[in-house]
C-alpha cells in the first residue's frame, strides 16, 4: 500500500498501516478457508472476486466523485457501495460456482485460476475503470491531509477493517456450526457418501463458493476505499497465491489459524520490507519470502494449527494431548 | 528362505501386526488365513517391503531385508501379487508383462521369459496386444501372476488370487499356483479368504488372528483342525 | 458422432496443419497479412507453447503436480543459452559460414537444456520429492514458491539482473584481409577492459563502416594481431527461426513419443504414472523414474526458452512467465498427461491466438486462452486428447 519514510517506521502510524493489512488478508483467508477449508474446493483464483469487489466498489464510489467526505452523502455511498461490492462479487462467484463446481480437484483450481485472469485482462481492457492504470477511487468518509489526519484516517480504517473481519468470522463460524456447515464440510470428507445421505452437495458447494466469494468481495470494498486507487497490477495472480498460502498456514479450516497465519505472514512481510533486518535482507525480500513459503510447506504442510482452532490446542494441552 | 521373527507393522498410530513369526522353507507353499483385518496384507506388504516393519526382522536366504525398499528385493528374488492384481490397464498384456521383467537386461532374455510366461498362461498369447484393462478378471489374475513370474522369483508372495472370481476360474488359478510351485520351484506365500481352497493347495499354512499368529500347522492338519474348521471353514 | 464423421473432423485440422508446415518449409511466409501467415505465425507460437506444455503435462502424468516452476526452468535455459552465445566465442571458430552461428546455436540449445534439466533434478530432489506425500495442495503451494524463488533469485543474481537484454545477434567472423574494400557491412572488434567496479566488460568497437575502407594502419594492427578479429553483425532471418522451430518440435514430439512407447524408461513411466505402487513391485525405483521425467520435461523446456528467446529477441527473468502460463493451458486443452494432447494443445492455443489477434483483437487475445481452457474443461474436463475421466485412488 503505501511506503513511508524510514522515520516512521514503527510509529503508530506505521502499525496501524500494518494491522490494516493484517485485516484485510484475514478477511480474504477467511473467505478462501470457507471455499477450501471448510467445503474442500480448491481455488486458486480468489484474487478475481477480491477485484471484483475493489473494482465495484471504487467503480461506485467515481460516480460520487463531488461528494464531500465525511458528510451524510458521503457515508451512505460508502456503506452502499459496500452493498454493491458483495453482490457483484456474489454474483460473479454465482456465475463462477454455478458451472465449474462440477469439476474436481485440480481441475477447478485450474479453471478458478483461469477465472482470476479473466478478471483482471477484462479489467485491463475497460477504459471505464481504469484499464491496465490506476483507477481513482474517491474518498468518501475522510480526505487525509498532513501526517495527523493521515494517522487519525488509518485508526478509522482499522476499526472498519476490524468491524468487517468479526462480521466475516462470525457468519462463517455459525455457518460451519449450522447443519448447513456441516453438510458442507461433509461435502469434504467423502462426496459421495454425503450424496448418498441425502445431503445435496452441489448446493451447498456452490452456497460455500457464492458466499466466500462475496467476502472476498467486501475485502475488495474495504481495500479499494483504504488504498484510493486501484490498479489491475494489484489483483495479479500472486495475491490469490499469497492467500491461499495463509489459508494453508494457518490450518485448512481452522479459522483463529487463518487469522494467526495472517499476521504472521503480513507482519514478516512488512518487517522485512522495512529493513528492519537489514539492507541486504530487504533487497532480497522476494526470494526470502518464497524461500519462507517452500520451507513452511516442507516443514508444517498441514498449517501452523493444522485443522485446530487456538482454544482447542489449549484445551487438548490441558487434557495432554497431543496438538498436532 | 524367508525368515520373519516377531514382526510389528504400524500404520501411524494403529498397529497392524503384533509380533508375527513365521518361515518358508524352499519349495514350500505357505499359506495365511484369517479374518478381513487380520494383518494377513500386512505380512506381505511388510515382507516385500512396501510397508517398513516397525520392529522385528524378515530375513531372505538368511539376510536381513526388513526396510529394504520394495523395488530392491525384486532383485533379490522376491515377486509379490497385491491385493486387487494392480495391473496397468493402460499398458498392452506385452508390456504388462514385460515390466515383469523390468531388473531383467538383455532382450533375448525377457523374450525367452515371456514365452515361458505365455506358455503358463496361454491364454494370455490370445490377448497379448490388447490393453490389461479389457482383459476379464479371471485373465487379469493370470496377467499378475504372470507378470510377477517374469521376475524368475524364488519366493511368489500372492494376496488374495481368488478375490472376486467365479469359482471355476478361482479352480483353474489356483491349479497354475500349485503348477508353478511344482514345475518351476518357486517357493510361494498365499494370502487367502477361502480358507479351505488355501488349506488343501498350501503345505503348512498360519492362522492369523488380530496381528498374531493364532495357528501353525502342516495344511492338512489345520484342514482338520476344530478350531480352524469353525471358525474358517464353516463347518458346525 | 459416427465414427466417419469423427475421422473427417481430425483429418481436416491435421491436412491444414501439414499445409501450413510445407507452406512454411517450402516458402517464406509469416511476414505478411495473409491468413497463411497467421496461421504460420500461430504455428511457430504453438510450438514453442508445444515445447513447454510436454514438460507441464509429463510431470502432472506421473504425480499429478502441476509444476508451477516449470516456466521457471524454461527462463533458466535461455539465459544459459543466452550466456553461451554471448560468452563461449563459438561464432569464432574458423569454419566457413554459416557453421560457427550453426554451431554456437546447437551449442546454446544444448547447455540450456541440460541447465533446465539439472536445475529440475535439484529442484525435485530438494523440493518435491520430501513434500510428495504431504498432499497436493502443499505440493502445489510448493511449486508455486520454487516459482517465485527461481525468478527472484534471477532477479537478484549479479550476473541476471532484472532487467531485459537483447537477445545476441549472431556475429560473423572474419579477419581482417577478409574484409573486402570498400566493406560490404559495419565491422567491428571485441576490446576487453577492467571497469571502475573491477569487473571485465567487452565492448564492441566499430573497425570500418559500410562503404568505407579500413585505413591501413587499422588493417596492419589487425592482420597483426592474427586470426579472426573483425566481426559484422548478423540477423536471424524469421523464416530460418521458425523453421528450425517447427522441425524441433517434430524431432521432439518424435523422439518423446519413441522414448515412452518403446523404451524400458518409457514403460516404467508409464505404468508409474499409472499405479506407483505396483511400479514398485515390479522392481522399478520410482524416485529415479520420477526424476528422469522432470529432467525430460525441463530439458524440452530450455530448447522452448532458446526458441522464444531467439524468436522474440529477448531475455529477462521474467521470461518463462507468461510463455509458462499458456503452455500449462495448452497442456489443458490438450488433456494434461496426454503427450499427443501437448503438441496438439501447443499448437491449437498458438493458432487460435494468432487469428483471434488478426481477426477480432489484439487486446483482448489473452484473455482468450483462459476462456477457451474454461470452456474446455466445461465440456470436456480430460482435454481434447485426454483419456476419460478417472478418479485416482
Amino acid at each position: 500500500m503505501w511506503t513511508l519514510a524510514a522515520e516512521f517506521q514503527f510509529s503508530w502510524l506505521w502499525v496501524a498501516e500494518v494491522l490494516v493489512g493484517v485485516a484485510l488478508y484475514a478477511m480474504l483467508a477467511a473467505s478462501l478457508n470457507l471455499v477450501t477449508g471448510f467445503g474442500g474446493m480448491f481455488s486458486l483464483g480468489h484474487h478475481g472476486f477480491f477485484a471484483v469487489g475493489a473494482y465495484a466498489a471504487g467503480w461506485m464510489a467515481s460516480l460520487a466523485a463531488s461528494v464531500e467526505p465525511g458528510s451524510a452523502a458521503g457515508w451512505a455511498v460508502f456503506a452502499a457501495s459496500a452493498v454493491f461490492a458483495v453482490a457483484a462479487s456474489a454474483a460473479a462467484g454465482l456465475l463462477v460456482g454455478l458451472p465449474c463446481l462440477r469439476l474436481r480437484g485440480d481441475y477447478l483450481a485450474i479453471a478458478t485460476l483461469a477465472f482470476g485472469e479473466i478478471v483482471r485482462i477484462v479489467i485491463q481492457n475497460t477504459p471505464a475503470l481504469g484499464g491496465s492504470l490506476e483507477l481513482n477511487v474517491p474518498r468518501l468518509v475522510m480526505r487525509p491531509r498532513g501526517l495527523a489526519e493521515v494517522e487519525s484516517f488509518r485508526e478509522l480504517f482499522l476499526v472498519v477493517g476490524v468491524a468487517a473481519l468479526a462480521v466475516v468470522l462470525v457468519v462463517i463460524r455459525n455457518i460451519v456450526r449450522s447443519a448447513h456447515g456441516r453438510a458442507v464440510v461433509s461435502v469434504r470428507e467423502d462426496e459421495i457418501a454425503s450424496e448418498l445421505l441425502g445431503v445435496p452437495t452441489t448446493r451447498y458447494k456452490v452456497r460455500a463458493f457464492v458466499l466466500g466469494a462475496a467476502f472476498a468481495g467486501l475485502a475488495g470494498w474495504y481495500y479499494a476505499h483504504y488504498t484510493g486507487s486501484i490498479a489491475p497490477a494489484n489483483f495479479d495472480m500472486l495475491v490469490g497465491i499469497k492467500i491461499l498460502l495463509i489459508v494453508v498456514l494457518g490450518g485448512l479450516g481452522s479459522l483463529t489459524g487463518t487469522v494467526l497465519a495472517a499476521a504472521v505472514l503480513v507482519g514478516l512481510e512488512r518487517l522485512l520490507q522495512s529493513g528492519v533486518f537489514g539492507e541486504d535482507l530487504k533487497r532480497w525480500m522476494q526470494v526470502e519470502y518464497a524461500l519462507i513459503l517452500i520451507l513452511v510447506m516442507l516443514l508444517r504442510p498441514h498449517g501452523l494449527l493444522g485443522r485446530f482452532e487456538l482454544g482447542d490446542l489449549f484445551r487438548r494441552r490441558a487434557r495432554g494431548g497431543r496438538a498436532a | 528362505m524367508l525368515v520373519v521373527e516377531d514382526l510389528v507393522v504400524a500404520y501411524g498410530a494403529v498397529v497392524a501386526l503384533h509380533g508375527v513369526s513365521l518361515e518358508a522353507k524352499q519349495g514350500e507353499i505357505v499359506t495365511l488365513i484369517g479374518a478381513n483385518g487380520a494383518g494377513k496384507s500386512t505380512t506381505l506388504r511388510a515382507v516385500s517391503g512396501m510397508v517398513a516393519p516397525r520392529r522385528g526382522s524378515v530375513r531372505l536366504d538368511g539376510r536381513e531385508v526388513g526396510g529394504v525398499p520394495a523395488h530392491r528385493l525384486v532383485r533379490r528374488g522376491l515377486a509379490h501379487v497385491p491385493e486387487g492384481r494392480r495391473i496397468f490397464t493402460g499398458l498392452s498384456v506385452r508390456e504388462n508383462l514385460e515390466l515383469g521383467a523390468y531388473t531383467v537386461r538383455g532382450r533375448a532374455e525377457v523374450a525367452a521369459r515371456l514365452e515361458r510366461v505365455l506358455a503358463l498362461f496361454p491364454r494370455l498369447a490370445e490377448r497379448i496386444a490388447q490393453s490389461g484393462g479389457t482383459l476379464s478378471g479371471g485373465e487379469q489374475q493370470m496377467l499378475a501372476i504372470g507378470r510377477a513370474m517374469m521376475a524368475r522369483p524364488r519366493l511368489l508372495l500372492l494376496d488374495e488370487p481368488s478375490l472376486g472370481l467365479a469359482p471355476l476360474l478361482v479352480r483353474e488359478i489356483f491349479r497354475e499356483i500349485a503348477r508353478i510351485n511344482r514345475e518351476e520351484g518357486t517357493t510361494i506365500l498365499l494370502v487367502e479368504q477361502n480358507a479351505h481352497l488355501a488349506l488343501s493347495t498350501a503345505h503348512r499354512g498360519y492362522v492369523l488372528e488380530t496381528g498374531r499368529v493364532a495357528l501353525a500347522d502342516a495344511a492338512p492338519a489345520l484342514l482338520e483342525s476344530p478350531r480352524v474348521r469353525a471358525a474358517y471353514l464353516g463347518a458346525t | 458422432m459416427s465414427p466417419r464423421l469423427r475421422l473427417l473432423l481430425q483429418a481436416l485440422p491435421a491436412l491444414a496443419l501439414g499445409y501450413v508446415v510445407v507452406r512454411m518449409l517450402v516458402g517464406d511466409v509469416g511476414g505478411g497479412t495473409t491468413l497463411l501467415d497467421y496461421l504460420s505465425i500461430g504455428v511457430t507460437q504453438g510450438a514453442i507453447y508445444a515445447f513447454v506444455a510436454l514438460g507441464y503435462t509429463m510431470v502432472y502424468g506421473i504425480i499429478r503436480l502441476i509444476n508451477f516452476a516449470h516456466g521457471e526452468f524454461f527462463m533458466a535455459g535461455a539465459f544459459a543459452g543466452y550466456f553461451v552465445l554471448r560468452d563461449a566465442g563459438i561464432e569464432r571458430w574458423a569454419l566457413p559460414q554459416p557453421w560457427p552461428v550453426l554451431l554456437a546455436y546447437l551449442a546454446a540449445l544444448l547447455a540450456a537444456a541440460l541447465v533446465a534439466g539439472t536445475l529440475a533434478l535439484v529442484a525435485e530432489a530438494a523440493c518435491y520429492r520430501p513434500i510428495r506425500k504431504a498432499g497436493r495442495v502443499a505440493a502445489l503451494l510448493t511449486a508455486v514458491g520454487l516459482s517465485l524463488l527461481l525468478q527472484n533469485l534471477a532477479r537478484q543474481w549479479p550476473a541476471i539482473g532484472p532487467t531485459q537484454r537483447p537477445w545476441p545477434a549472431p556475429r560473423m567472423w572474419a579477419a581482417a584481409d577478409e574484409v573486402p574494400s570498400p566493406a560490404d557491412a559495419h565491422y567491428y572488434e571485441l576490446k576487453t577492459f577492467t571497469s571502475p567496479t573491477g569487473e571485465r566488460v567487452e565492448r564492441e568497437k566499430p573497425v570500418v563502416f559500410k562503404g568505407a575502407t579500413m585505413t591501413p594502419a587499422v588493417r596492419q594492427r589487425l592482420a597483426a594481431e592474427g586470426g579472426r578479429n573483425v566481426f559484422r553483425k548478423g540477423e536471424l532471418s524469421r523464416t530460418v527461426v521458425d523453421r528450425s522451430i517447427v522441425l524441433m518440435l517434430a524431432a521432439a514430439a518424435v523422439g518423446l513419443w519413441f522414448l515412452v512407447q518403446r523404451t524400458r524408461t518409457g514403460k516404467a513411466m508409464r505404468a508409474v504414472s499409472e499405479d506407483m505402487a505396483a511400479a514398485r513391485l515390479m522392481g522399478v525405483n520410482v524416485d529415479r523414474v520420477i526424476a528422469a521425467t522432470f529432467f525430460l520435461g525441463a530439458f524440452l523446456a530450455g530448447l522452448g526458452g532458446v526458441a522464444y528467446c531467439a524468436k522474440y529477441g529477448q531475455v529477462d527473468p521474467l521470461t518463462g512467465f507468461m510463455p509458462g502460463l499458456k503452455a500449462f493451458i495448452a497442456a489443458v486443452l490438450g488433456g494434461i498427461g496426454s503427450i499427443p494432447g501437448a503438441v496438439v494443445g501447443g499448437l491449437f492455443l498458438g493458432v487460435s491466438e494468432n487469428l483471434f489477434a488478426a481477426e477480432v483483437s489484439t487486446e483482448w487475445k489473452d484473455v482468450l486462452a483462459f476462456v477457451l481452457l474454461v470452456v474446455v474443461l466445461l465440456l470436456k474436463p480430460t482435454g481434447l486428447m485426454g483419456r476419460p475421466y478417472r478418479e485416482k485412488v
